[in-house]
C-alpha cells in the first residue's frame, strides 16, 4: 500500500506538489498521468526519496515518511531511513541510465554486492535469474552501448527486480522507444505485476495509461485532482480539467 | 665575468644563516669533505667530462682540499642555484668562476684572488674595424646574459647588446652573421673558438681587470682564512702555475688543435655517438621525477577534487585556494622556495625530495581539475541511478563515478604527464642534473648546441612514447564506454 497525503513540495518559491494526496494498493499498476510541469515525475522521485518533500506524509509498507517542515530528521536518521525506502522500492529512469562502463551482467549485480553484500555467485544467480525473465539472457556479456534501446530499457529493469523490491517506479517508460516496441513494455510490465509487484508508472501517453493501468491518477498543478479505475477516468471522468486532458485520446 | 643577478639571489634576504653550533672549518675538518658548489658549463674552468666535474677550477678546489686535510666534493648546480645554497649551508664553498665585485663581498666573504681574468672580443675571421672595445659603438654585440661583460658594455653608449643564456648561443649567432661580435671571458672565449667555432677569432687585449675568488658564506671567515693559507702554499710551491699552464696555457692551445675543430654541424653524428651515453643518468633521473611525481600528485589531485566537489565548506575552500595558490605562482619559484627557504623554519630536505614535491604540488593542482571537471562531465542521473538503487553517496562516488571519470580524463591526465615530465627541467635550479642540465653541460663542453640540443628533444620524443603508449592502451581496452549510447 502507498499512501500519501497533502504532499507539498517546492523549489524555492515555485511549489511544485502542493498537497497531492493519492493510494496506491499492494499489486496494482498505478499510472501517474499529466502533462509536463504537472509535478508527477517530482513526486515519483519523492516515492524514493530522490527529493525530499516539504509537508505532508507519505506511507510506503511499513515505511512512513513525513515532511521535513513537519519533522527534522538528523543526518543519520535521514540515511536509515532512505536505506529503508529505497531497499523496497526500485526505479526504472526515462534515460535507463544503465552504468556504461559496466557489462550488462556487472551492472546488474553491482548494487546487489555493494548495497546487500551479497557474494558473487549470489548476485549473479539472481541477475542471470531476471536478465532471464526480460529475455536478455544471451546479452549479459554485452556493454549497455551495445544494445538497442528497448533491450537497454530491459536491463535497467533487471537491474532493479535485482534488488528485489516491493515496488517499482517508472518514469515515462515508452518515451526513448520506437512505437512498436510499446506493446512489449506493456507485457514486460504485466509480467512484474505478476511477480507480485507494485508498478507506480509516470506517463503522458493516454493510449499507454488506458492498456496497463489498474489505477490512474491524474496529475495537475502538483495536486492529484482525479483517481480511479480506467473506466472511472477516461470514461466518466468528473473534472473538467480531466475531461479536457482525456478528449485528447478520442 | 659571470655575475648574474638572479632570481635566485632576490631570496638571499629571506634565507638567514642558520645559526649553527659548529663553525663551517670544524664541520669540514670533521667530516673529510669540502662541499663545493659549482656551474659546470663553463669551459675550460668548470665542465663535466663524462659524469665528473672538470676544469681548472675543479683542479684548484681539489688541490686546496689536499693542503686542508681533506676531499673536495663538487656539486654541479646551475648558476641561479648556487649562492642561496651556500648562504643555507648546502655548500661550504662556491668555485664557479666567480668575480669578486663589491655588490657580492657585501653578502659573502670570498678568498684572495686566484685567477685574474677580463673581457675579451670575439669576430669572424676577416672582420675589419673592430679591434678593441672603443669600435663596438654602433655594432650588434652578443653577451651572455647577466654577466660583468653585459654590465660593462651597457655603461658604453652606442652598443646594441644582445643576450644569450649561454656563451656557445652567443658565439653561434656570431657565426651564423646575425651579429657582429661577442664579448665575454677571455679564456672562455679562446677555448670555446679554438673547440667549435674555426671562423671565429679572439681579438683586442683584455679590457677589464676581474679576478675570481672563492665565494663563501659570511659565517665561514675560519674557512677563508685556511683556504687563503692553502692558496698561498699551492702558490708557493708552484702548483697554481701548472695549473694555469694545463688549462690556459700554449699546451692546452696544442691539445686543442690537436682535435681539428669543424664548423658545428646541426646534428652532428660524431658528436651524437661521443655524447649519448652521457644522457642516460639524466634520462633515469628526469623519469624518476616524473614517475614519483605523478604517482603522489595524481591521488592528491583527485582528493582535492573530491574535497571540491562533495565536502562542506570547511574543506572545499582550503582546497580551492590551494589550487589557485600552486597554479597563480610559477613552479621555479615554488622549487626555489621548498628547497633554500624551507630550511630556515628547520625543514631540511635533499634536492630530490624537494623537487619531487614541487613537482608533485604542482600536478596535483593541474589534475584536480581535470578530475573535477571529469566528473562533472558525468551525467547527474548516474548518481541518482546508484543511490536509487540503494548505493550510498561514497559508493556510487567509487563504484559508478569515479571509474567512468578515470575513462574520460585519460587524454587530459596524459598531456598532464607529458608536461610534467618536460617542467621536471626546472629542477636543475637545485643542482639536479637532470635532462635538459645535462644536456646544457654537453651543449657548452662539446660547443655543440646543434647538434646537443635536437638530441636532448629526441630523448624527451622518445620518453614520452611510454607515457602515450600507456594512454592508448587504456583506451583500447575501455573502449566500450566510448561509445556509450545510454
Amino acid at each position: 500500500m502507498i499512501e500519501a497525503s497533502d504532499l507539498v513540495k517546492r523549489y524555492g518559491a515555485n511549489t511544485v506538489l502542493d498537497r497531492a494526496s493519492f493510494a496506491i494498493e499492494d499489486g496494482q499498476i498505478a499510472t501517474i498521468l499529466g502533462r509536463s510541469g504537472s509535478g508527477k515525475s517530482t513526486l515519483l522521485r519523492c516515492l524514493n526519496r530522490l527529493e525530499p518533500f516539504e509537508r505532508g506524509r507519505l506511507r510506503i509498507g511499513d515505511v512512513e515518511m513525513a515532511g521535513s517542515e513537519e519533522q527534522a530528521l538528523s543526518p543519520a536518521e535521514e540515511r536509515a531511513l532512505t536505506r529503508r525506502v529505497r531497499a523496497r522500492v526500485g526505479m526504472v529512469f526515462q534515460s535507463f541510465q544503465l552504468f556504461p562502463h559496466l557489462t550488462v551482467l556487472e551492472n546488474c549485480i553491482e548494487a546487489p554486492r555493494v548495497v546487500k553484500r551479497l557474494a558473487r555467485d549470489e548476485a549473479e544467480a539472481i541477475a542471470r535469474r531476471y536478465l532471464g525473465r526480460v529475455e536478455l539472457a544471451e546479452k549479459v556479456d554485452a556493454y549497455p552501448a551495445q544494445l538497442s534501446g528497448g533491450q537497454q530499457q530491459r536491463v535497467a529493469i533487471a537491474r532493479a527486480l535485482a534488488m528485489e523490491p516491493e515496488v517499482i517506479l517508472f518514469d515515462e517508460p515508452t518515451s526513448a522507444l520506437d512505437p512498436q516496441l510499446i506493446d512489449g513494455v506493456a507485457r514486460m510490465l504485466r509480467d512484474l505485476q505478476g511477480l507480485g509487484k507494485t508498478l507506480v508508472v509516470v506517463s503522458h501517453d493516454l493510449h499507454f495509461a488506458r492498456r496497463i493501468s489498474d489505477r490512474v491518477i491524474y496529475f495537475e498543478g502538483g495536486r492529484a485532482l482525479e483517481s480511479g479505475t480506467v473506466d472511472q477516468v477516461f470514461g466518466a471522468p468528473q473534472r473538467p480539467e480531466t475531461q479536457a486532458f482525456v478528449r485528447g485520446l478520442s | 665575468m659571470r655575475a648574474r643577478i638572479l632570481c635566485a639571489l632576490a631570496l638571499l634576504p629571506l634565507v638567514a644563516a642558520p645559526a649553527l653550533a659548529q663553525s663551517t672549518l670544524e664541520r669540514v675538518r670533521r667530516s673529510g669533505t669540502l662541499r663545493v658548489g659549482t656551474d659546470a658549463t663553463y669551459p675550460p674552468l668548470e665542465y663535466v667530462e663524462g659524469t665528473q666535474c672538470a676544469g681548472f677550477d675543479v683542479d684548484l678546489g681539489n688541490a686546496l682540499a689536499r693542503e686542508l686535510g681533506v676531499r673536495a666534493e663538487f656539486v654541479n648546480a646551475s648558476f641561479d642555484g648556487i649562492f642561496p645554497a651556500l648562504v643555507n649551508g648546502s655548500f661550504d664553498a662556491v668555485m664557479s668562476s666567480v668575480t669578486i665585485t663589491p655588490e657580492r663581498s657585501a653578502s659573502m666573504l670570498f678568498t684572495d684572488p686566484y685567477y685574474e681574468s677580463g673581457q675579451r672580443i670575439a669576430l669572424r675571421r676577416g672582420t675589419t674595424g673592430i679591434a678593441a672595445e672603443g669600435d663596438l659603438s654602433g655594432k650588434q654585440v652578443g653577451v651572455q646574459i647577466n654577466t660583468t661583460a653585459q654590465y660593462d658594455l651597457e655603461k658604453r653608449p652606442g652598443i646594441a647588446l644582445t643576450r644569450y643564456n649561454t656563451i656557445d648561443l652567443a658565439l653561434l649567432d656570431l657565426q651564423v652573421g646575425r651579429i657582429d661580435a661577442v664579448v665575454g671571458d677571455a679564456p672562455v672565449l679562446q677555448y670555446m673558438t679554438r673547440q667549435s667555432f674555426p671562423e671565429l677569432e679572439v681579438v683586442g687585449r683584455r679590457f677589464t681587470d676581474e679576478k675570481f675568488g672563492i665565494a663563501l658564506a659570511r659565517s665561514s671567515d675560519d674557512l677563508r682564512r685556511a683556504l687563503n693559507a692553502a692558496l698561498w702554499r699551492v702558490e708557493q710551491s708552484g702548483e697554481l702555475d701548472r695549473l694555469r699552464e694545463k688549462w690556459f696555457g700554449e699546451a692546452a692551445e696544442r691539445s686543442g688543435e690537436a682535435e681539428p675543430a669543424s664548423t658545428p654541424r646541426a646534428f652532428d653524428l660524431g658528436i651524437v655517438a661521443r655524447t649519448w651515453h652521457f644522457l642516460l643518468a639524466g634520462v633515469w633521473l628526469t623519469a624518476r621525477l616524473a614517475l614519483s611525481s605523478l604517482a603522489v600528485g595524481l591521488p592528491i589531485g583527485l582528493a582535492i577534487a573530491l574535497a571540491r566537489l562533495r565536502s562542506g565548506r570547511w574543506l572545499a575552500l582550503p582546497a580551492a585556494v590551494y589550487v589557485e595558490f600552486v597554479r597563480g605562482t610559477p613552479l621555479l619559484v615554488q622549487i626555489l622556495f621548498i628547497y633554500f627557504v624551507l630550511p630556515t623554519f628547520g625543514v631540511h630536505l635533499p634536492a630530490f625530495t624537494s623537487g619531487a614535491i614541487a613537482l608533485s604540488l604542482n600536478c596535483a593542482a593541474y589534475t584536480s581539475e581535470i578530475f573535477r571537471a571529469g566528473v562533472l562531465s558525468i551525467d547527474e542521473g548516474q548518481i541518482e541511478a546508484a543511490r536509487a538503487l540503494g548505493m550510498s553517496d561514497t559508493q556510487a562516488m567509487r563504484r559508478i563515478i569515479l571509474p567512468q571519470t578515470f575513462r574520460r580524463v585519460v587524454p587530459p591526465i596524459t598531456n598532464e604527464g607529458i608536461a610534467l615530465l618536460k617542467d621536471s627541467s626546472l629542477v636543475s635550479v637545485i643542482g639536479l642534473t637532470e635532462l635538459a642540465r645535462t644536456g646544457q653541460e654537453l651543449a657548452s663542453r662539446y660547443a655543440a648546441p646543434l647538434t646537443i640540443w635536437p638530441l636532448v628533444a629526441l630523448t624527451y620524443l622518445v620518453m614520452t612514447f611510454p607515457l602515450t603508449r600507456a594512454a592508448e592502451y587504456l583506451e583500447r581496452r575501455w573502449r566500450p564506454v566510448t561509445r556509450t549510447g545510454a
